[in-house]
């Protein structure tokens, strides 16, 4: 953690050994104001995203989790710091970013092809190019025949899958997931897993998880960066062995996943108050 | 899980399908009999009673001279006048006051100064007795049609107006995010969610505007006309002729209902995603 925050700025794009910085978060301070009182979301928080890396952020609830997640998305600005985006500071939503909640966010009153094809819309592609490419979506998330269907009409892993194919169609390189399978059920949420880091790898992404779920970490990161209670901060950093070449499923079953998830366990431990 | 999910869920229905909805429909039949024959036996009991004598043609009516009446003076244009007249002067003041107070209150959303300027007096207002105004626009329009269409006009676009305020205040801001963060300007989060999450809203309000509208061209009648349904329901209850009384009063709720049930209509066609119309086999 310490050399990231020393040399900010690698301007080696092309070089395999260190992909170059795509987010980069320095020094972020945000505050927000809770009815008379002032509430510090996240504190000096600093961190970097290297190209095509899998990250996910660790921590308990309101460790400032979501605030990270839309300070990147360009819908909330920082209080001190910057936030940078391919090197420039965030101004706004960009589409090189898409992002994923817990909370769907379908649109009761759009069809699922219309779900999908509402970032293209805004961006003004014409019709008949926006819904040929939000149905091959559909189809290859295993969502096909449902285009007319509307949302009130699917499971909860069936309309996660839709958000996936929404947040997916406007093709951004930076994915920011804010616990997005937490709302399922087990074995739901096991299954959507396994095919969300298929998807992403095959996508080639570059993604930030945002998670409370340990063993979800350990499995599908290349780094876990552990957050402190309010005010957020990073605290630790861990490098993660089983995000390459395993599924989460196989990570799952690796010998050295238990020292892993105790090695995160213990660091943040500290924070939870029963 | 694809495959089988989706397999399961568009196979399922068609078993259960025909057997569910052919009960619904006897179901149907059964519940239309029953009011017809609630309606046909206290319209025999009343006319019952006042050929017996036990109560007066006078202060009662009768119900086969209601009917004659209808009948009679349908065809020689009569109730059909003054029945234009009503619906003429209550939809012009519906539509008019619902098109402007639906607009207002949407555009509020452009101004979140304004709004929080305005919701006081959007509460006074919605606790108001809306009907008071009627005697000043009367004073203000003449006994005319003009005094009862601005009677409508008013009292719809101040429920319209609520309403869609309502609706804009009560539209989801993680939607509203999402649009914004999918590259959605100002202008795509004002047409792709608040208006279509504010419809329920305007639905609701149109729902209760178009009775309202009545309720005021009616009481606009009533204060000084010189035509309209609610005119004729005045004039002959002074007179006393109950039956022609009456025979004002069943075209009233002839057209109060055939515009609920127009309105339910429009709500499932404009809001096909929210209705439970449709048999909903999947939980």
């Amino acid at each position: 953690m310490h050399d990231m925050m020393t040399s900010p700025k690698q301007e080696t794009a092309g070089d395999a050994a260190r992909p170059r910085v795509r987010v980069e978060f320095d020094n972020v301070t945000k505050v927000f104001r809770q009815r008379d009182q002032q509430v510090v979301a996240v504190r000096d928080m600093s961190f970097t995203l290297h190209d095509r890396e899998f990250v996910s952020i660790l921590g308990p609830s309101g460790c400032g989790k979501s605030t990270t997640l839309k300070l990147i998305s360009g819908l909330d600005f920082p209080a001190a710091g910057s936030v940078r985006l391919d090197g420039a500071p965030v101004k706004g939503p960009s589409p090189k970013v898409g992002f994923m909640l817990q909370k769907d966010l379908l649109l009761p009153w759009r069809t699922i092809l219309e779900n999908v094809t509402i970032g293209l819309e805004t961006q003004g592609m014409p019709r008949a190019e926006r819904n040929d490419r939000a149905r091959s979506l559909i189809a290859k998330y295993g969502l096909g025949g449902f285009e007319n269907a509307y949302p009130r009409h699917l499971s909860g892993g069936m309309r996660q899958r839709v958000a996936l194919a929404r947040t997916l169609a406007a093709d951004p390189e930076i994915l920011l997931l804010d616990e997005p399978l937490s709302a399922l059920d087990y074995q739901t949420k096991l299954k959507m897993e396994e095919e969300l880091v298929r998807i992403l790898q095959e996508e080639r992404k570059t993604v930030l998880l945002i998670t409370h779920d340990i063993a979800e970490a350990v499995s599908v990161s290349d780094r876990v960066l552990v957050c402190s209670g309010r005010p957020g901060r990073i605290k630790a950093e861990f490098a993660m062995p089983f995000s390459k070449g395993h599924s989460p499923q196989e990570a799952r079953n690796e010998p050295s996943f238990n020292e892993h998830f105790n090695l995160l366990w213990r660091e943040l431990e500290a924070d939870v108050t029963i | 899980m694809s495959p089988s999910d989706a397999g399961g869920i568009a196979a399922a229905p068609r078993l259960g399908d025909d057997l569910y909805v052919a009960a619904h429909r006897s179901d149907r039949w059964v519940v239309l009999g029953a009011q017809v024959a609630i309606v046909a036996v206290a319209v025999a009991l009343w006319e019952l009673a006042v050929v017996k004598g036990w109560i007066t043609e006078f202060f009662f009516g009768k119900p086969s001279e209601v009917l004659r009446y209808l009948v009679e003076r349908t065809k020689d244009g009569y109730l059909v006048t003054h029945a234009w007249v009503t619906l003429y002067e209550e939809l012009l003041g519906f539509i008019a006051g619902t098109v402007v107070g639906t607009a207002a209150g949407l555009s509020l959303w452009w101004s979140p100064f304004l709004s929080r300027v305005l919701e006081p007096f959007a509460v006074v207002l919605n606790a108001t007795p809306k009907i008071v105004i009627a005697p000043i626009l009367v004073v203000w329009f003449g006994i005319g049609l003009m005094s009862k269409v601005m009677i409508a006009v008013l009292i719809c676009a101040i429920v319209a107006w609520l309403g869609a305020f309502d609706g804009v205040r009560n539209a989801d801001r993680d939607q509203m995010d999402m649009v914004r963060a999918v590259g959605g300007k100002r202008r795509h989060v004002f047409w792709k969610i608040v208006v279509p999450s504010s419809l329920p809203w305007i639905l609701t309000t149109m729902r209760i505007n178009i009775g309202l509208a009545l309720i005021g061209v009616i009481t606009g009648e009533f204060l000084s006309s010189t035509a309209g349904l609610g005119y004729l329901v005045d004039s002959t209850a002074k007179l006393y002729q109950m039956s022609h009384t009456i025979a004002a009063l069943v075209l009233i709720a002839a057209i109060a209902g055939a515009q609920f049930y127009f309105v339910n209509w429009l709500e499932r066609r404009l809001l096909p995603w929210a209705e439970d119309h449709e048999l909903d086999f999947i939980t």
